[in-house]
């Protein structure tokens, strides 16, 4: 019995070593999101999840007459995605104190899709700066569309 | 004792496993273990002589867009995304019958300029 029940894990190992990338691609990674609004007390640090890694481009031979035609060209992007919304701390009353960002549940690699994300070659910032005392939010797993109070 | 020997098999074939994907060539590697961008031979063009172009994977990512930079964005968007694409760096046009194809000479990971929608 055991046997059998060793025989099957090793045949699951076989096919997940197939099947699956030997080095990691376009993931979800962790992130740490710096928020600071002008009006409000602190910089708030949200832990989020982005989509980073490694996507597969190939170049044209013929793309003086062709153009993008034989081109592969992929970014690593978000494929699903949730908004959570936070309140961030130290903000006056007569400003909107809350703030939601996108958390990436899935990412894979493909187009920039302009109606709603920026693309760009690189950012001109690398990272948002604070310039007040940093506060960190730690959202709820499993949480989502949810006030997460700070 | 009896479970230990198939968990040492298991490590073995692994390791053999991974050896194995790394020595795949000119493979699609959008489904599988990821190439650096360089040079490869373009087999549909290459008769007379080698034709090579440029393919592999470069770094990308999408993260949300600062509140800074937000505000300085005629239409706002939540996500930002910075794409690097294997390109040729360097080529020469080279006849191909009676087309005009550039022969990659140097490749690297620049601008993306056809992966929007």
């Amino acid at each position: 019995m055991s046997i059998k029940m060793d025989k099957a894990v090793f045949s699951c190992w076989l096919l997940f070593l197939l099947f699956c990338p030997a080095v990691p691609m376009c993931l979800p990674t962790d992130f740490m999101l710096y928020v600071e609004k002008p009006e409000c007390d602190y910089c708030v640090a949200i832990n989020t999840t982005i989509c980073t890694g490694f996507c597969f481009s190939r170049d044209s031979n013929m793309r003086d007459i062709l153009r993008p035609r034989f081109l592969i060209q992929r970014g690593c992007t978000y494929d699903r995605v949730e908004y959570r919304t936070t309140i961030l701390p130290g903000c006056p009353a007569y400003t909107n104190p809350v703030f939601t960002f996108p958390v990436a549940l899935s990412c894979h690699c493909g187009a920039c899709r302009t109606d709603s994300d920026e693309c760009t070659h690189r950012a001109s910032t690398n990272g948002a700066r604070c310039t007040k005392p940093v506060r960190q939010v730690f959202p709820y797993p499993g949480q989502s569309n949810y006030m997460i109070p700070f | 004792m009896l479970s230990g020997k198939p968990a040492g098999a298991s490590l073995l074939l692994l390791y053999f496993l991974l050896y194995i994907a790394e020595s795949y060539p000119n493979i699609d590697s959008s489904s599988m273990g990821c190439e650096e961008c360089k040079l490869r031979l373009n087999k549909s063009f290459s008769r007379d002589r080698p034709i090579y172009q440029c393919m592999g994977c470069c770094y990308s990512r999408a993260y949300p867009t600062p509140l800074g930079s937000m505000r300085t964005m005629m239409i706002p968007k939540n996500i930002t995304s910075e794409a690097t694409c294997c390109v040729a760096k360097h080529s020469y046009e080279i006849k191909f019958g009676d087309i005009t194809l550039r022969n990659h000479t140097e490749c690297h990971c620049s601008t993306c300029y056809f992966h929007k929608i």
